[in-house]
């Protein structure tokens, strides 16, 4: 007779630790190095690669930075996490909160496609982007 | 070079970089962590004067810098190596 473990709610807890560290070990993050556009400028892309089918599981982070104060502050960020690509937006310097979005986010598509359009999109509109953060912030750049 | 300039020169570069890393998942293994990339540019000497700059600005600030120099090679487009002062 084999012995049934009951569900009680610390066995669930053990058995989705037991799940997310396997998950875990079957994916490499890759990239995460930021790449300087200047002393004031950065981007950094990572995503998760399964090391068994080499395919892209997850869009971790493409994200625009910029320093101010001597502080590194991202402005603007994608990510895959919940299945679907969508976009964080920092509300200014004083106000570190986030607003979530896919307005305008590619739905279509895979992990893959996703890592390829958010970083086509945060080349495309770095000045729009960076613009549009200073301006909420009260900075004027011209 | 206007600083504007060196950082659209740059998003370009990125971009190229950034498909590059995206195919060699296994090169960000070889960096020690905390460590970024400055790409260097396989024609534009203006640029890699500005960057060779701010390569040894970020030194100063103690970061560990990996210059990431673009290659007219087709089978090896890009070089990696240590930046240091």
């Amino acid at each position: 007779m084999t012995k049934k473990s009951k569900r009680t709610s610390k066995n669930i807890v053990r058995r989705v630790k037991y799940l997310q560290k396997s998950k875990l070990e079957k994916e490499i993050i890759a990239g995460n190095n930021p790449i300087y556009l200047s002393d004031s400028d950065r981007i950094t892309y990572a995503y998760k690669r399964n090391r068994e089918n080499k395919k892209i599981s997850e869009v971790v982070n493409v994200s625009l930075e910029i320093k101010i104060k001597s502080k590194w502050l991202t402005i603007k960020r994608y990510d895959s996490s919940h299945g679907f690509l969508h976009r964080h937006t920092r509300v200014s310097i004083g106000d570190d909160s986030e607003i979530i979005s896919v307005a305008g986010v590619k739905k279509s598509g895979k992990h893959s496609n996703w890592l390829t359009w958010s970083i086509k999109d945060i080349k495309a509109k770095f000045w729009f982007y960076k613009r549009a953060f200073l301006k909420r912030s009260g900075i004027n750049q011209d | 070079m206007s600083k504007n300039k060196q950082i659209s020169k740059n998003l370009d570069l990125s971009e190229k970089l950034a498909y590059y890393i995206a195919a060699h998942p296994t090169l960000n293994t070889k960096f020690p962590k905390g460590s970024a990339y400055v790409a260097f540019s396989a024609t534009d000497a203006k640029l890699n004067a500005a960057n060779k700059k701010l390569v040894l600005n970020l030194n100063k600030e103690g970061k560990k810098i990996i210059k990431a120099q673009e290659t007219k090679n087709e089978n090896k487009p890009w070089n990696f190596s240590f930046a240091s002062i």
